[in-house]
């Protein structure tokens, strides 16, 4: 069912069993999971089914620190959230992601890579993508052109990554409005949560929107599933009962922001021209790899985690810097420009058999490491609807410049070693003393890590369940959860991380 | 060494490694030649870059910056040694394999941003004191 909350009678009183805030990938991979199930579920979405500059507005915020994207075009607000405009990069965390490594401060989840597995298999299927597969040698069955640069995997292997095309927002509207036991509200805000007393549990939340009317929603569970910068956001507005806000008597809320840092780091120039499909990527492509660093190597030099994708230099020198593109606070005006010829990577076609190359650009995507001080706050600025605006401090440690470097050096050496040619680093990795970061460092618009999961209340915001320390019916879905922030983008394991917690929530309603 | 020598003996060395049999050298100068001559590197990159990273090897490690001493280190790699008496093919394959050795025990490093061999650093080193 759906609700227009613009055209509630003002002051509704909204009831049900559990109540989801946010209707992006998240939020409904949970819904999907209630559809027919005896429980009433009340799924609240900021915006409606379309943009809607006014709701989008809602998300505007200060930036500082590493220069970043603006925040308001950073993710879309409205039923289906940014898969409304995702280019649908899916691949699985590797298990040392997972893992304590004592060279990474904040470093290990409390729980294994193994425990996504089952939600994997399941998240695979609501992004509508391929088997269950990541070895790239089942898929050089389908596609016989596929083969490794690298014969040798012990050093640097081959991480796959498979391609969606879904938009969450089309796809399953059908099914979360005829559905009877899911009730949808769009233009529902969430601006404030109530708590009891001593607040261990969640009563109600404030729901908003511009029409200038307020409802009321009880649940007995509630699952906070906007984005790791609204998550934080809602949790530390909240603080009518806390001072500091909820789920944060330890200072951790909005703190441990992570990106994937996506830049331009080496060339790799070939003594056989190679068209190397493999590492192939357009618009339609189902699978392609990218050169990972095994586990090994990873402790070995103390580094983070990593991948490089290869771009014929000829492309990519034509490309313009991500985050000289998508630099207005207008996310449909930036993908315009996205799309419109300024990233030729996007518009270009396959290539045809005879295209080979000889020269690539090795293009990074590497994991941040947690950093207390890379955080999501407060502004004394309010939105129109009364919310304390969001500010991002974006800021980097020493390890992630260390680690880009010593990525290129490994994957140079493998080159060499295996006799096809040399990697050229970029100039801004030429310095070992060099911390700095040139002008075209960008991220990957995947926000992590605001309410970090932990099993102790002192260094995380949720437990290993997703649910907020102190705090018994208040669970979070999304990528704010993550620990660490692996190599790969986030949605996949946050789909499956969201359908686990569900899985949670029907033991305990 | 003028642009065109260089990449006249590029081509021509390319060439010797192909048919190995063809071409024999047995001149001081001729290794001195073959020896500035990083294979890889110069079917990627131009002559004066070449010695622009041999420039910076040699600001790195200035005691070794040296024809006599840059020869002998690429001539003998302490099991095996080169000599102006050997077949091009052989010093070829003798650099060839020092460069492969080099990448298999992390003996390589960083010059203007190639991530190469110490022999071939070397190469590039002896270069640029042409």
């Amino acid at each position: 069912m759906h609700f227009d909350a613009r055209e509630l009678p003002d002051h509704q009183v909204i009831e049900g069993d559990i109540c989801i805030i946010g209707a992006g990938a998240a939020g409904i991979s949970i819904a999907l999971e209630w559809i027919n199930s005896p429980y009433k579920v009340i799924l609240l979405e900021g915006g409606g089914f379309e943009y809607d500059e006014r709701v989008q507005e809602l998300y505007a915020g200060k930036t500082t620190g590493q220069r970043y994207y603006p925040l308001k075009s950073a993710r879309l607000h409205y039923f289906g959230g940014t898969t409304g405009h995702w280019s649908g990069f899916c691949s699985t965390f590797d298990e040392i992601d997972f893992e304590k490594r004592e060279w990474i401060p904040h470093s290990g989840w409390p729980i294994k890579r193994a425990e996504l597995d089952p939600f994997y298999i399941r998240a695979q299927k609501n992004v509508d993508l391929g088997p269950y597969e990541y070895d790239w040698k089942y898929w050089q069955k389908e596609n016989p052109a596929f083969h490794p640069l690298l014969q040798d995997e012990s050093v640097v292997w081959n991480k796959v990554w498979q391609f969606s095309n879904s938009r969450f927002g089309t796809k399953y509207r059908d099914a979360v409005v005829k559905s009877k036991n899911v009730h949808l509200y769009t233009y529902a805000n969430v601006t404030d949560i109530t708590a009891n007393d001593n607040v261990t549990f969640i009563r109600q939340v404030t729901v908003k929107n511009y029409t200038g009317k307020q409802h009321t929603v009880k649940a007995k569970h509630f699952i906070l599933a906007c984005c790791s910068v609204q998550n934080a956001r809602i949790l530390l507005a909240s603080n009518k009962q806390k001072i500091r806000g909820l789920g944060n008597d330890h200072d951790n809320v909005g703190r441990y922001f992570m990106e994937h840092l996506e830049i331009k780091s080496a060339e790799l120039w070939l003594t056989k021209p190679d068209p190397l499909r493999m590492y192939e990527w357009h618009f339609g492509t189902k699978v392609r790899c990218e050169l990972a660093i095994t586990k090994e190597q990873q402790e070995k030099h103390k580094i983070l985690n990593g991948t490089a994708s290869l771009t014929p230099l000829a492309i990519a020198k034509k490309q313009k810097p991500m985050i000289d593109i998508w630099d207005t606070e207008d996310p449909q005006k930036n993908l315009q420009k996205l799309t419109g010829g300024d990233r030729t990577e996007l518009t270009i076609q396959p290539s045809t058999p005879d295209q080979v190359f000889k020269s690539y650009q090795l293009f990074t995507r590497i994991e941040q490491a947690p950093n207390p001080y890379s955080r999501v706050t407060l502004d004394t600025v309010k939105d129109s609807l009364g919310m304390p605006r969001a500010n991002l401090h974006w800021e980097l440690t020493l390890l992630e410049k260390h680690s880009l470097r010593k990525i290129y050096e490994i994957i140079g050496q493998e080159v060499g070693k295996q006799g096809l040619g040399r990697v050229r680093l970029m100039e801004f990795l030429w310095d070992e003393k060099d911390y700095s970061w040139p002008e075209f460092t960008g991220g990957g618009w995947h926000h992590m890590g605001t309410t970090r999961m932990s099993e102790d209340p002192n260094s995380g915001v949720v437990d290993a369940n997703c649910t907020v320390h102190g705090i018994s019916n208040l669970h979070i879905a999304g990528a704010s959860c993550y620990t660490t922030a692996a190599a790969v983008n986030p949605t996949l394991t946050l789909i499956a991380l969201s359908l686990r917690l569900s899985d949670r929530i029907k033991t305990l309603v | 060494m003028k642009r065109r020598n260089f990449l006249t003996l590029t081509t021509f060395s390319v060439a010797v490694i192909s048919v190995p049999f063809l071409y024999c050298r047995n001149s001081s100068a001729d290794l001195e030649k073959t020896l500035t001559i990083p294979q890889t590197l110069s079917q990627i990159t131009d002559e004066n870059s070449i010695k622009e990273i041999g420039k910076v090897y040699g600001k790195l490690y200035p005691d070794e910056y040296s024809r006599n001493l840059l020869e002998q280190n690429l001539t003998n790699n302490g099991v095996q040694s080169v000599s102006a008496g050997s077949q091009a093919k052989d010093i070829y394959s003798f650099l060839d394999n020092n460069i492969l050795e080099d990448f298999k025990s992390g003996n390589s490093m960083v010059l203007n941003g190639w991530v190469l061999s110490r022999t071939e650093a070397r190469q590039c080193a002896l270069l640029s004191l042409y």
